[in-house]
């Protein structure tokens, strides 16, 4: 047949398709749509559509790239554009078809985008989204569309017309139209492939034969697959094409076996290739013939090197010889044989249907044309991309990925998977060609692309990769053998922890020997992963090995509860789980109390980073890890009494130490220097101790009896003399307090003084700071501060006062420059406060206090604004743009501003460093000031901080300061968290498979709102306790045995 | 091995074709006895020897009968960065083998596969029966659902021991 009569037959066949008046379903059924889920769909649809009585046809299609919206269907009704709906379930399928093909509602809350000509009201189009405006698809631009079973659909979509075109050049012809097109072979090493091709035409020996290399076994890596699956015609042609052009008459297909569905469709396109005359004898009716040859991998990673490729078809165990000879002079059954990869082959056909130049202008000087890579790891969006060569690391990362996942921080990505490296986030703008990745120590590998972030350790990275070479080496040259068992054993002691300084020399040398004197490719790339991760991630090692610290908390030897690691104290909270799981939850406040002389403020007040990384939260939702602290606080408190009978510790030396400020920091500080054994004294200005929690925070946060209560646990069990109603400075100098003899001072005074916006029209009595107005309210004044009050700002003290306004009657209307999804506060927080009846106005910024004649406040004059695309500022957030010329005002009455607390030393009559913002300067590490012996810590030095944060800040004042006092040397205290008893996990009871977290109970807002007690009430006993059951007990894991 | 004569029969005296040889023996009987892989020598016309040598050279072949329900963990890279090693871990507690094992009963092999080449929704579990086309992909992964896959395919496996009651 020649291609006139094929493409004739196609094309009528496509216009009826496309065109006709019957509607077209596609639904993505690679391999990767059918794991979310398509197969329910496409059953669920084809259901439908029989009620429907129409003529409907379904296309099962391969993947279009965005694997992350699968299940994806298209929909096209005649003489519309396609549209695509994301994340497709049988239900919304039944939704989507009823409401679209029926109603004519397109759905655009379920749609993603269209394909095509014309447009449809709120619906983008599909290829201008963010993930796919900065591709260019060449050799994917059939996947999704065209029907890898069917040869007339790719036919229709200019299938075999660079076969055609090449049919009528000269064989030496077509070499050089590849070799101007500037293609390299995309398996990863990137040798030029019309040079290969002429390498192997002229060769001596006959027959010659192709080898198409799709074993793709980079773990990481599927753009094979998706090719393969998607269009596999077009890797096919290619290999016709060169077949043609190197004068080969055979052609082998090497293929996974764990591709079962690439094996199907490569299977079923040689069948239907040889009914229409592109395989065989006289192709297209010239005298070229060729066979294919489908081979199925028997899995083995090694086979990626060519000669083992060659070994593993002839029957051998696939492992790989010395070349020279190279495959082009000898290679299968030792004739001259050419082996390009699914990616190099597919790139062909388009490069002779479009001309050598027009691929040859995409790309970069020496790397030319697109590559296909699959985006994994930690990125919001997942899948496989098709980009021009050049395209930076962070193009990918933040406007084709999005980003990362939960809010995380981008760290690395590893390309070239075992045998490439890390590219640290840094070199983020670092251009994805093969010179320079190779300069930065990896390699454009095939396409593997794996973004990590914060909670991915590198060290287990690296000795993760090591387990994948050390297994598949095929043991046949002794550095790849012996190397990579020796380097996994060093990685392996590391991360558990038993590594020693010398292990880090040891392992860049034996990587650098194992490159170096090895027979095959992958003993001479395996070394990359630990060469890059110790050149550009070497503090990791060095925790690992001096401080015994995994700071991603992923090796599990040292760190054995994320929730442990992540809490800045150390609570123990897998064992203080497990008791309350047995019901002991005095025992439970007990293990607490080792690491926090708060438990209770802790459990009502914790911003809970522990929850954050707590394993659970994989599987279904976090264990309430903090709800779970308070109730066992609360428990003793209601009783009022402590069941273990504590007395304090005797006076061990005589060193008088003296602590100024009686909030956390300070009376953490003094609790722990108090148990050592030290005279301490705790002077604070106030006539009650507490801090922050005790002078502005409100009653319904934390009611002030149980921040009595500790204080006096503090006093009385722990024996800390605490002297309210003494203000430094007045009544006592601190030169006065050297000459009575304290030794040591830690000032703890906090940060009270509220920073101010200076906004014009900000004098007079209805502007206040949320500070002052907070401070009041705790005081007992209960007057409403203005009819219609706006908050200027969004801390904690913000929040807090439009909550307290709002109880006192006041219209409340915060007002914040950014998104609702960018405030810094957790979900539940967040819609506590709205249902509170507080407004929010975002995108806006304060300008001016507008104020009528008499001088009252009329209104918050702002700008509004907009969030830049897609940069990240220096917090990972979207920058925020004021936008020229708008303008909007808010009513107010009152307004209220908080937008940060600078510390206030001028009542202290003593002179010492101070920064800017009047925070103390100290010594990072001792925490000492400039003057001997006087230490800060907390608000004071840091500005405001969480309670938790401000607790180990006086933990560590306390580490440092007896140290001090010692004559000792004080190091960061460094503590390997684990568990302080090994409890084995309480029996499970009936029914517990299905208990959720129980969304901590919060009193209803009508109810609320009129008075200032508690939100809320904390949990119940049996809550608690199924609650504790939910721990998976990662700390109770047996641990790994390792070979 | 009287079974295999049929499936052998193409492969006589094609010394070269020891892979595919080896691929249907073991379709056909889920492992490669000591057996089938002297049958296999002696129709390709090879060294038993030999063809051991590749049988344990590739990840594909066992040497042992394998379970009723294998269920493949992969540990490909973005799996493994998506937390499969936990999700090993689990069903190895929850069936009580080791990966690369079959329970006494032969009801489940559990094993691993180096990547499964569906790395955008990591991680993932493969499940297959023996005897059921085809096989099932499941992606996002977690420890929770791990379990109740097992709960699941346990459930028919009594279902229908008390059937053939």
């Amino acid at each position: 047949m020649t291609i006139e009569k094929l493409q004739l037959r196609a094309q009528k066949k496509w216009k009826e398709t496309e065109e006709g008046s019957r509607l077209l379903i596609r639904v993505g059924a690679a391999t990767c749509g059918l794991a979310a889920g398509a197969g329910e769909v496409i059953e669920a649809i084809e259901k439908e559509v029989n009620t429907l009585h129409g003529d409907v046809t379904i296309l099962h299609v391969g993947c279009i790239g965005c694997c992350y919206a699968e299940p994806l269907v298209d929909i096209k009704k005649p003489g519309k554009p396609r549209i695509m709906y994301r994340n497709v379930t049988p239900d919304t399928v039944r939704e989507i078809i009823k409401d679209y093909v029926v109603d004519n509602n397109p759905r655009p809350d379920l749609a993603m985008g269209t394909i095509g000509n014309g447009e449809v009201d709120d619906i983008p189009t599909f290829f201008d989204l963010p993930y796919y405006k900065p591709q260019v698809r060449l050799i994917t631009e059939n996947c999704g569309t065209i029907d890898p079973r069917d040869i007339d659909q790719y036919i229709a979509n200019g299938g075999f017309e660079g076969l055609n075109k090449a049919l009528s050049m000269k064989p030496e012809e077509v070499i050089v139209a590849v070799k101007t097109s500037g293609l390299r072979g995309r398996g990863g090493a990137g040798f030029p492939t019309g040079l290969k091709w002429d390498f192997c035409r002229k060769a001596h020996g006959s027959p010659k034969y192709l080898i198409c290399n799709a074993d793709e076994g980079d773990p990481g890596a599927f753009m094979d697959r998706s090719v393969l699956e998607g269009d596999c015609y077009r890797v096919l042609e290619g290999m016709l094409i060169g077949g043609y052009a190197i004068g080969a008459s055979e052609g082998y297909i090497y293929c996974r076996a764990e591709y079962p569905l690439a094996v199907e469709l490569i299977t079923n396109a040689i069948d239907q290739m040889k009914k229409d005359g592109l395989v065989g004898d006289a192709i297209l009716g010239s005298d070229f013939s060729f066979q294919f040859h489908l081979f199925l991998g028997a899995g083995a990673f090694v086979c990626g090197e060519e000669t083992a490729l060659i070994n593993s078809i002839m029957g051998k165990a696939g492992r790989p010889r010395p070349r020279p000879p190279f495959p082009a002079e000898s290679g299968l059954f030792g004739k001259p044989t050419n082996i390009n990869n699914v990616e190099t082959w597919g790139n062909v056909p388009w490069i002779l249907r479009h001309g050598a130049d027009a691929f040859a202008s995409y790309g970069t000087a020496k790397s030319k044309g697109t590559k296909t890579l699959s985006l994994t790891g930690k990125v919001q969006r997942t899948g496989l991309i098709e980009v021009p060569m050049g395209i930076t690391i962070n193009e990918i990362v933040y406007e084709i990925g999005g980003g990362m996942k939960d809010n995380a921080e981008f760290k690395a990505v590893q390309t070239g998977g075992p045998s490439g490296g890390s590219i640290p986030y840094y070199l983020g703008d670092t251009p994805v060609d093969y010179e320079t990745l190779t300069a930065l120590g990896t390699i454009m590998g095939s396409g593997g692309l794996v973004a990590m972030d914060d909670r991915t350790c590198m060290v287990d990275m690296a000795r993760y990769f090591l387990e994948f070479t050390r297994s598949e080496s095929c043991g046949q040259c002794t550095p790849c053998r012996e190397g990579t068992k020796q380097m996994y054993r060093i990685l392996n002691r590391i991360c558990k922890g038993e590594g020693k300084p010398e292990d880090i020399p040891l392992l860049k040398e034996m990587s650098e020997i194992v490159i170096d004197s090895s027979l095959c490719g992958l003993g001479q790339t395996l070394g990359k992963t630990p060469l890059t991760t110790l050149s550009y991630f070497l503090e990791e090692y060095e925790e690992h090995i001096n401080k015994k610290y995994c700071r991603a908390r992923i090796c599990k030897r040292l760190s054995p509860a994320p929730c442990q690691a992540a809490c800045p104290v150390g609570i123990d909270v897998p064992t203080y789980n497990a008791l309350i799981a047995r019901g002991r939850f005095d025992d439970a406040l007990e293990v607490i109390r080792e690491d926090n002389p708060f438990p209770a403020v802790s459990g009502w007040m914790c911003p809970h980073p522990c929850e954050k990384d707590c394993v659970r939260s994989e599987t279904d939702t976090a264990i309430s890890i903090c709800a779970l602290k308070r109730f066992v606080a609360d428990h003793e408190l209601k009783r009022g009494i402590r069941r273990k009978v504590v007395t304090p510790n005797p006076i061990l030396y005589e060193e008088k130490i003296a602590i100024i400020g009686a909030g956390l920091t300070g009376l953490s500080a003094a609790h722990d220097l108090r148990k050592e054994g030290y005279p301490v004294t705790v002077f604070e200005s106030r006539p009650f101790a507490g801090g922050m929690l005790q002078i502005a925070v409100p009653d319904y946060k934390i009611p002030p009896h149980i921040v009595d209560y500790e204080t006096r646990v503090i006093e009385r069990d722990v024996g800390v003399e605490i002297r309210t109603n003494v203000t430094i400075g007045k009544d006592v100098t601190i030169e006065g307090l050297k000459q009575q003899g304290y030794k040591a001072l830690l000032i703890a005074t906090g940060a009270h003084k509220p920073v101010d916006l200076k906004l014009p029209g900000s004098e007079g009595k209805d502007y206040i700071h949320a500070i002052e107005f907070l401070k009041r309210v705790k005081a007992g004044s209960r007057e409403k501060p203005g009819d219609v009050v706006v908050v200027i700002g969004f801390d904690h003290t913000a929040i807090d006062a439009a909550r307290t306004a709002v109880r006192l009657g006041s219209k409340v209307t915060i007002i914040y420059p950014r998104s609702r999804d960018q405030l810094p506060f957790k979900e539940d927080i967040l819609k506590e406060v709205e249902d509170e009846h507080i407004t929010f106005q975002y995108l806006a910024l304060p300008t001016e206090i507008v104020r009528r004649r008499d001088g009252s406040i009329e209104a918050v004059k702002c700008r509004h604004t907009e969030l830049q695309e897609p940069y990240l500022d220096t917090t990972g957030r979207r920058r925020v743009l004021p936008i020229e010329d708008s303008e909007l005002f808010v009513p107010a009455t009152t307004v209220m501003v908080s937008i940060g607390m600078e510390s206030d030393l001028s009542g202290l009559s003593y002179n010492l460093p101070t920064n800017e913002l009047g925070l103390i300067i100290t010594d990072p590490v001792t925490l000492e000031t400039s003057e001997k012996g006087i230490f800060a810590a907390g608000d004071a030095v840091t500005g405001p901080a969480t309670i938790i944060e401000a607790i180990a800040a006086g933990q560590k004042a306390a580490a440092s300061m007896r140290c001090y006092l010692r004559e000792e040397e004080f190091t960061e205290p460094y503590k390997l968290v684990k568990p302080r008893m090994r409890i084995a996990p309480a029996e499970s009871e009936e029914g517990m498979e299905t208990f959720q977290r129980p969304d901590e109970l919060v009193r209803a807002p009508e109810e609320r709102l009129l008075d200032f007690d508690a939100v809320r009430p904390g949990l119940t006993e049996t809550l608690a306790v199924c609650e504790a059951k939910r721990c998976l007990r990662c700390d109770y894991e047996e641990e790994e045995e390792v070979k | 091995m009287k079974e295999l004569e049929g499936i052998l029969m193409p492969f006589k005296r094609k010394s070269q074709q020891t892979i595919p040889a080896l691929q249907a023996v073991q379709e056909k009987l889920g492992y490669l006895p000591k057996e089938a892989i002297e049958d296999v020598a002696q129709t390709l016309g090879l060294p038993a020897g030999e063809v051991y040598g590749v049988v344990t050279f590739y990840a594909q072949f066992r040497l042992k009968p394998i379970g009723k329900h294998i269920i493949t963990v992969c540990r490909g890279t973005a799996c493994h960065v998506s937390g499969s090693l936990g999700i090993l871990k689990e069903l190895e507690r929850i069936l009580g083998i080791c990966a690369g094992e079959t329970d006494e009963k032969r009801e489940f092999t559990l094993q691993t596969v180096a990547c499964f080449g569906a790395c955008a929704i990591a991680p993932i579990t493969v499940i297959e029966t023996l005897g059921v086309p085809g096989r099932k992909v499941h992606g996002y992964m977690s420890k929770v659902k791990a379990a109740d896959l097992v709960d699941a395919i346990k459930g028919e496996i009594t279902e229908e021991a008390a059937q053939a009651v």
